[in-house]
C-alpha cells in the first residue's frame, strides 16, 4: 500500500513540474530544455539550506521558489529578447551547465554521490516521514499549483501569452510589452519548477545529480506534449500516464535493461507521431471550447466609448533606410493630420509597408525623425508608439489563429489590471471589474466591425475577408489615434470592400487619423482625402487621389508600362 | 471556482483509484503456490545497474548472486528456506531510481535484506533501511562516504584502505619522489587523493599536481597538460570504470611516459585505453582472480562457466560472496536460533553481531573475508600489472605491508 | 604562467576547436537554408560513428570505413529529411512542433541504439594512436588528422557554397526564401541538397570522434551543443563565421584551463554563450538582424 501511495507522490510531484514546464511550453510556445534544471536547483536550495544551515521546511521550499524564479528570470532575459531557437539554445546550455556543476562542484553539491539525510519537514509539529504522510501536503501542493496555473491561463496575462505564441510581432503592434511578459513568465514557471524541486529533495530526502539531467528535461517535455500543451488537464493526465503507469511495469518481472530504452523509444516514436498527426495532444487546448465561449456575453459598448474623440497628427521627416543594396525609404516626409484618410500608393517595391514599418517603429531608421502630435518618438520601441495610440494592421492580417474572436480582441484592450500578475494574485475585484469592461469593450468592436456572433469560434475558422476585420476590430480596442491600416482591401471579396471602406470612413468620422497602404486604386479613390506616391522609397508625388490616378506618367510608372 | 477545484480534487483522487485498482492483480508477480503450504521462501532485494552506462555491471552481479541463490535451491535451500531474488533497477547510479526501487522492495516485496550497488544509490537507500530495519550490502560502490553507515557493510575494498600500499610500492620499489594526481570529482576520487596524500606525506613524496575530472569524461586534455607541465614521476588515478582506459591513453599520447598506477582495471577499460598504452600499468585491488587454485575459487569459477558460458569476474564473485556465504551463514544462525530470517531485523541483528565478534566469512578470493563493525571489509588484496593485456599479480597487500611475489 | 603549459593548450583548443567547427558547420547549414533546429542531427552523428565502428570492425580499412561513415550519415539526414521533416512542413507545423519531433526522433534514436547494440561504449580496433612531440607540445597523429581533415572539409563547403551554382542556390534559400523561390529554385530541392551536405559532414566528423572515445547512443549529445555554441558565436548568416566560432569555442575552453580545473570547461562555454546573446545575439561575423 505504503509504494502505492509512494508512486501517487511521484505523479504529484512530476504534475507541479510539467504544469510549470506546460506555462511556457504551451501557452507561449517557448521550448524550455532547462525545466529539470530548475528542478534540480530547487532542490539543490531547499537540501542545502535544511542540512546545511537547519532552515526549517517553509522557508526552505520559499527559497527554492525564489532562487529558481530568479534564476531562471534572469538566465532567460537575453534569449527572451531574440528568437525562440534562442531560448532552446540557452536554455540547452544552461541545463547541460547547471548538471556538470551539480556533478563537479564537489564541496557544495556532493557531486555525484549527492546529498543524503536532507531533514523531513515538520509542519505543525507533525513530521512528515513515509509516503502517506506526504500525500495531503504534495496534492495540497499540486492543487495549488493548478489554480495558480489555471488562474494565469485564463487571465489577460494568459492571453497576452497566447497571443505571443500565435504571432509576436502583432502582439507588440497592440502596445504589449513582450519582454516584461516572458521574463515574468519565466519567473513564474522557474519558482513552480523550484517548488517542485524543495519537496522532491523533502521527500526524498536524498539527492543526486541524475534526476536533473537533460533526459529529465526531454521527458517533461514529452510528459507536456503528449498530455495535451496549453491544456492543464492535459498534463495532469500525461504525469499519471508517463510517470504513474510505467511504475507498473515493475511489477511484470520484464528484463529491466531492455525496459527503459524501450520506454523511452516509445515515447520519442509517440512524440514524433504525435507532432504529425495530433499536434495538440491528448487533450486538445480547446477541448472544452462550446462550454467556455457559452459564458456571459457581454452587452456592447455603446459606439461613443468605442473611440478616443482626439484625433491627432503623425509627421515624418527625412526617412531613410537600406537594405543591403536596395535603398528601401530615401528621405521620406510625410503628414497625416488629425481626422485625414491619407493613402500611400506606388508600384508594387515601393516602400510603402517599408514606411509603415519605420513610422510604428518595427524598423529603425539609418535617418530621420518620426513625431506623434510634435513629440519625437522615433527612439520608442513599437509597442510603446502603439500605448500612444500609434496602432498598425499586417498586410498579411496575422490575427491570432488558435484563439477565439473575441479573445483576439479582448488581448488588445490596453491597461488591463488582469495583465499585471500582481494585481491578478492580489487584487482579484479590480481584475474583474476591468474584465468586464475590457469584455464590453470588445464585444462593442466586434459589433462595429459586424463579427458580434463569431465572437466564440477561433480565428482560423474565418474567411480571409472575416479575419480583415477582426484584424481591424483588434487594432481598434486599443485606442488608436492614428491608425495605419495595410492593404485592408485586398486579396477579399468584392462585398468585404465596400464595407471595409464604410468602416474607415465611421473611423474617420469618430474622429481617427487613418493611413492607409492600398493596392485596390478604387478604394483608394474612394476614401483616401490625400495619397503619397511612392516610387524606389521616394515620395515622387502628393496630392488629391484622383489627380494621381489622372497624372498618366504616375500611371506609367504604377502600371509599368 | 468552487464546483472545478473540488472537480479538481475529486478528479486527482478518482485518478489515483484508478492508478491503485490497476496495480491490484501485480501482474506475473510469482506468489508462492498454494498447493505446497511449507515452503518457505527469502526474498532478497538487489538494487543494480541494470539500464545505462553500467548495466555491465548489473548483469554480472546479478549473475553471480542468481548462481548462489540456484545452488543453495538446488541443494534444498539454506535449513529450509528457499532464496528469491527480486532485482530493481537503478539506472546506473540515479539515487531517485534506487531509492524508488528500495522502497519498493521494503514496502512491497517486505525483503529483509537488500544488495545494492554504487555509491549514490546506495546511501538514498540506506536513511530507508534504517527506518525499515532491513539490512544492507553493498559490492560496488567504493566511496568514502559509505563507511560508518548505520545497517551497510560493503565487502568491497575502498580506495583510501588499499592506495597507502600503493604508495609505499612507488616510494620503495621505484624510487618516485613527485606524484600527480587524476581523480573522479566525487566523493570517491577524492578519497583516494586525500589518501594519497597522506600517504606521500608519510612516506616522503610530494604531490605536484591534483587534477579532479567528470566522471565519464572521454577527452582530458587541460589535465593532462597541467600534469605534465608538473613533471611528475608517477601518475596515481582515483578514477574507476572506462575512464582508466581513456586517461591512460591520452597520458601516454601527451607523452607523459612515467608510471601509472590506479585502484580499478576493468577488461572495458583495457579496450579504451588500448595494449600498447596500458601495459605496464599498475593496479591495487581486492581483485578476484579466476586462475586461484583455491577449492572455493574453483568451484565457484566451473559453476559460474557452466551457467554463463565466461569466467566470472569481481563484481560477481563480491555478489556471490554475499550469498553464498554471509546470507547464508546469517540465515543459519537465525534458525539456529529460533527466528524467522524474514521478519524485518533479524538478519540485521545478526550481521551486527557478526561484525562485532569478527566472523570469518567465506570467500571465492581464496581465504576469509571479515566485515568490521564500521561497514568495511578486509579480504586478500594485491597488485598487480598489466602484461600484454591481462592482469598479473605480483605483489601481496597483507596489514598494509606490501610483499612481493615469485 | 608557465609558456609550456600554455602552448600545450593552444594545440589542444585548435585541435577540439576544428572539430567543434565541422560539427557546427554541419548544423549551420541544415539551420541557416531551412530554420529547422534539426536536435536529431545529434543522432545522425551518432548512427553514423555505429556505422564506422561496425564497418571496421567487419575489417574494411580505416578510410573505407570512414566513407561508410559519410554514406550513412548522409542517408541517415536525407532520410529525416524526407520522412520526419518533410511531411511535418506539408502539414503545415509550427517551428516549435517541427522541433518537438526532432527532439522525440532523437530520443527514440538513441534507445533503439541502445536496445541493438547495447549502452556500453564500442571501441573501433586496429587504430593506434601515435604520439607526437613537437618541442614542448605533444599530440597525436589522430589529432593532427581531426584539425587538418575538419578545416580542409570546411574550406571545401565554403568553396562549394560560394563557387558551385547548387552552393549559390543554398545561400540564395538561406537569405532570402521567397526571392529564391520566385525565381524557381524548389525548397525541397535545396532542403534535400543541405540535409544531405550537411549530414554527409557530420558523419565524417564522426570518425575522429569515435577513434579517440568510442561509440555510444548518446554521443552525439555533447559535441551538438559545442557546435550549436559555434554555430551563434559566429553567427549564423555566415558560414566562414560558423568555422571560426567553432575553433573560437575550442580555444576559450582550453585557455580556461589555465585559471580553473578542467572540470569547468563546460561553464567557460555557458558564460561565452549567455555574454553572446546579451551583447550580440547576431553572432560575431553576422549582420544583426533588423
Amino acid at each position: 500500500m505504503e509504494f502505492w501511495v509512494h508512486v501517487i507522490d511521484t505523479v504529484l510531484i512530476f504534475i507541479i513540474l510539467g504544469l510549470s514546464l506546460n506555462l511556457v511550453l504551451g501557452f507561449s510556445g517557448l521550448a524550455s530544455m532547462a525545466h529539470a534544471a530548475f528542478f534540480g536547483l530547487g532542490a539543490y536550495a531547499a537540501a542545502l539550506l535544511s542540512s546545511g544551515l537547519g532552515w526549517p521546511f517553509p522557508l526552505n521550499l520559499a527559497a527554492a521558489i525564489l532562487v529558481t524564479a530568479a534564476v531562471a528570470a534572469i538566465v532567460a532575459l537575453p534569449a527572451l529578447r531574440v528568437r525562440g531557437e534562442y531560448v532552446i539554445l540557452l536554455t540547452l546550455a544552461l541545463q547541460m551547465f547547471a548538471y556538470g556543476l551539480m556533478l563537479s562542484w564537489v564541496e557544495l553539491t556532493g557531486g555525484r554521490t549527492g546529498l543524503p539525510g536532507i531533514p523531513r519537514p515538520v509542519i505543525f509539529g507533525w513530521k512528515l516521514v513515509t509516503p502517506p504522510d506526504f500525500l495531503p501536503l504534495l496534492l495540497v501542493a499540486a492543487v495549488v499549483t493548478f489554480l495558480i496555473c489555471r488562474r494565469i491561463a485564463d487571465s489577460p496575462y494568459g492571453r497576452v501569452l497566447k497571443a505571443l505564441r500565435e504571432d509576436e510581432a502583432a502582439t507588440v503592434a497592440l502596445g504589449k510589452n513582450v519582454l516584461a511578459v516572458r521574463v515574468s513568465l519565466f519567473a513564474v514557471s522557474g519558482g513552480l519548477a523550484g517548488a517542485a524541486g524543495g519537496l522532491f529533495a523533502h521527500y526524498y530526502a536524498f539527492i543526486n545529480p541524475f534526476s536533473f539531467s537533460l533526459d529529465q528535461s526531454i521527458f517533461l517535455i514529452a510528459v507536456v506534449t503528449l498530455g495535451g500543451t496549453a491544456n492543464l488537464w492535459g498534463t495532469t493526465v500525461g504525469a499519471l500516464l508517463f510517470v504513474g503507469v510505467p511504475e507498473l511495469l515493475r511489477f511484470l518481472y520484464l528484463q529491466q535493461d531492455i525496459v527503459a530504452p524501450v520506454r523511452n523509444l516509445i515515447f520519442g516514436l509517440l512524440l514524433v507521431a504525435f507532432m504529425r498527426f495530433r499536434p495538440q495532444g491528448i487533450i486538445p487546448e480547446y477541448a472544452g471550447l462550446e462550454r467556455r465561449s457559452a459564458g456571459p456575453k457581454a452587452e456592447p459598448a455603446a459606439v461613443g466609448e468605442l473611440f478616443r474623440s482626439a484625433a491627432r497628427n503623425l509627421a515624418a521627416t527625412g526617412l531613410s533606410r537600406r537594405f543591403g543594396g536596395i535603398q528601401a525609404a530615401r528621405q521620406v516626409d510625410l503628414e497625416l493630420r488629425p481626422g485625414e484618410v491619407v493613402a500611400l500608393v506606388g508600384p508594387n517595391g515601393a516602400g510603402k509597408t517599408t514606411i509603415f514599418n519605420l513610422l510604428t517603429g518595427f524598423l529603425r531608421p539609418d535617418a530621420g525623425r518620426v513625431y506623434l502630435d510634435g513629440e519625437d518618438i522615433t527612439h520608442l520601441a513599437p509597442w510603446q508608439r502603439a500605448r500612444r495610440g500609434l496602432v498598425r494592421t499586417f498586410q498579411d492580417v496575422r490575427v491570432f489563429q488558435r484563439m477565439t474572436v473575441l479573445d483576439n480582441v479582448l488581448v488588445a484592450v490596453p491597461n488591463q489590471a488582469g495583465e499585471n500578475l500582481l494585481s491578478l494574485f492580489f487584487r482579484p475585484r479590480r481584475v474583474a471589474a476591468d474584465e468586464k469592461i475590457a469584455r464590453a469593450l470588445a464585444f462593442g468592436y466586434l459589433e462595429f466591425v459586424g463579427l458580434a456572433d463569431r465572437a466564440g469560434v477561433l480565428a482560423e475558422s474565418l474567411s480571409f475577408g472575416e479575419q480583415k476585420l477582426l484584424a481591424l476590430a483588434r487594432a481598434l480596442a486599443v485606442r488608436p489615434t492614428v491608425i495605419l491600416l495595410d492593404e485592408p482591401a485586398s486579396g477579399i471579396d468584392p462585398q468585404w470592400v465596400g464595407r471595409m471602406l464604410d468602416l474607415i470612413r465611421r473611423l474617420r468620422g469618430a474622429g481617427c487619423t487613418v493611413g492607409l497602404v492600398e493596392h485596390n486604386l478604387e478604394a483608394v479613390r474612394a476614401v483616401a482625402d490625400r495619397a503619397y506616391f511612392l516610387e524606389a522609397g521616394q515620395v515622387i508625388a502628393s496630392g488629391h487621389p484622383e489627380e494621381l490616378i489622372r497624372d498618366r506618367r504616375l500611371a506609367e510608372i504604377y502600371f509599368g508600362v | 471556482m468552487r464546483t472545478s477545484r473540488s472537480r479538481t480534487v475529486l478528479s486527482l483522487f478518482v485518478l489515483g483509484l484508478l492508478v491503485m485498482s490497476a496495480c491490484q492483480p501485480a501482474p506475473g508477480a510469482p506468489a508462492p503456490s498454494p498447493g505446497q503450504p511449507q515452503e518457505k521462501v527469502l526474498k532478497v532485494g538487489m538494487v543494480l545497474a541494470m539500464t545505462g552506462p553500467g548495466s555491465f555491471y548489473g548483469q554480472v552481479m546479478s549473475r553471480g548472486a542468481q548462481l548462489a541463490v540456484d545452488q543453495l535451491n538446488k541443494a534444498g535451500g539454506v535449513k529450509g528456506w528457499k532464496l528469491q531474488l527480486i532485482i530493481e533497477d537503478h539506472k546506473s547510479g540515479d539515487a531517485e531510481a534506487g531509492a524508488s526501487g528500495g522502497r519498493k522492495l521494503m514496502e512491497v516485496d517486505r525483503v529483509p535484506v537488500i544488495l545494492s550497488s554504487y555509491t549514490a544509490p546506495t546511501l538514498a537507500i540506506q536513511p530507508i533501511a534504517v527506518e525499515r530495519k532491513v539490512l544492507l550490502f553493498n559490492g560496488g560502490g567504493v566511496g568514502a562516504s559509505l563507511i560508518n553507515k548505520e545497517n551497510l557493510y560493503n565487502t568491497r575494498m575502498l580506495g583510501s584502505q588499499l592506495m597507502p600500499s600503493l604508495v609505499q610500492w612507488l616510494v620503495r620499489e621505484k624510487g618516485v619522489k613527485r606524484v600527480a594526481t587524476i581523480f573522479w570529482n566525487d566523493a570517491a576520487g577524492r578519497s583516494v587523493n586525500d589518501s594519497v596524500k597522506a600517504a606521500c606525506s608519510r612516506l616522503g613524496c610530494q604531490v605536484v599536481a591534483e587534477e579532479p575530472h567528470d566522471i565519464g569524461q572521454t577527452s582530458y586534455g587541460p589535465q593532462i597538460a597541467r600534469i605534465k607541465a608538473a613533471n611528475p614521476d608517477a601518475v596515481v588515478l582515483g578514477s574507476y570504470g572506462n575512464d582508466v582506459g581513456y586517461i591512460v591513453n591520452q597520458l601516454r599520447a601527451q607523452g607523459v611516459n612515467v608510471q601509472v598506477a590506479g585502484n580499478e582495471w576493468t577488461p572495458d577499460a583495457q579496450r579504451i585505453g588500448g595494449d600498447a598504452p596500458m601495459e605496464g600499468y599498475v593496479v591495487v585491488l581486492d581483485r578476484f582472480d579466476p586462475t586461484g587454485q583455491d577449492p572455493r575459487t574453483r568451484e565457484f569459477v566451473d559453476a559460474y562457466r557452466a551457467a554463463y558460458g565466461e569466467a566470472p569476474e569481481f563484481y560477481a564473485a563480491n555478489y556471490y560472496d554475499l550469498v553464498y556465504y554471509v546470507l547464508r551463514t546469517l540465515i543459519e544462525r537465525a534458525v539456529d536460533g529460533g527466528k524467522d530470517p524474514s521478519q524485518p531485523g533479524v538478519l540485521l541483528d545478526l550481521m551486527k553481531q557478526a561484525a562485532q565478534s569478527g566472523t570469518k566469512f567465506g570467500t571465492v578470493y581464496g581465504g576469509d573475508m571479515v566485515i568490521s563493525p564500521d561497514g568495511t571489509t578486509r579480504k586478500p588484496a594485491g597488485l598487480f600489472r598489466v602484461e600484454s593485456g591481462n592482469l598479473k599479480l605480483f605483489a601481496r597487500v597483507v596489514d598494509d605491508q606490501v610483499i612481493r611475489v615469485q | 604562467m608557465n609558456p609550456d603549459l600554455l602552448a600545450q593548450l593552444v594545440v589542444n583548443g585548435l585541435i577540439s576547436g576544428s572539430f567543434y567547427a565541422l560539427v557546427g558547420l554541419s548544423w549551420g547549414l541544415i539551420f541557416s537554408t531551412t530554420k529547422i533546429f534539426h536536435f536529431s542531427h545529434a543522432l545522425t552523428f551518432a548512427v553514423a560513428g555505429y556505422g564506422f565502428t561496425l564497418a571496421a570492425s567487419a575489417g574494411l580499412p580505416l578510410p573505407a570505413a570512414a566513407a561508410v561513415a559519410g554514406l550513412v550519415g548522409t542517408a541517415a539526414g536525407v532520410a529525416e529529411e524526407r520522412w520526419l521533416y518533410r511531411p511535418l512542413r506539408r502539414a503545415g507545423a509550427s517551428q516549435l512542433n517541427i522541433f518537438l519531433a526532432s527532439l522525440g526522433f532523437l530520443f527514440a534514436g538513441q534507445s533503439l541504439l541502445q536496445v541493438v547494440f547495447g549502452p556500453s561504449a564500442r571501441r573501433v580496433p586496429g587504430f593506434a594512436e601515435v604520439g607526437i612531440s613537437l618541442g614542448p607540445v605533444a599530440f597525436t597523429n589522430l589529432d593532427a588528422m581531426t584539425a587538418a581533415g575538419s578545416l580542409a572539409l570546411g574550406a571545401l563547403t565554403l568553396g562549394f557554397l560560394y563557387n558551385s551554382r547548387p552552393g549559390r542556390a543554398v545561400r540564395g534559400v538561406a537569405s532570402n526564401p521567397e526571392l529564391a523561390r520566385a525565381v524557381g529554385i524548389s525548397d525541397d530541392a535545396v532542403f534535400g541538397l543541405v540535409f544531405a551536405l550537411g549530414s554527409a559532414l557530420v558523419g565524417l566528423s564522426a570518425v575522429p570522434y569515435v577513434l579517440k572515445n568510442a561509440a555510444t547512443p548518446t554521443m552525439g549529445l555533447g559535441p551538438l551543443l559545442a557546435g550549436f555554441i559555434g554555430v551563434f558565436l559566429g553567427g549564423v548568416g555566415s558560414y566562414g563565421g560558423m568555422l571560426a566560432g567553432g575553433v573560437i569555442l575550442g580555444l576559450a575552453e582550453n585557455l580556461g584551463g589555465l585559471f580553473l580545473p578542467g572540470y569547468w570547461q563546460a561553464v567557460i562555454a555557458f558564460v561565452i554563450l549567455f555574454v553572446l546573446v546579451l551583447v550580440r545575439p547576431a553572432g560575431l561575423f553576422g549582420q544583426p538582424a533588423r
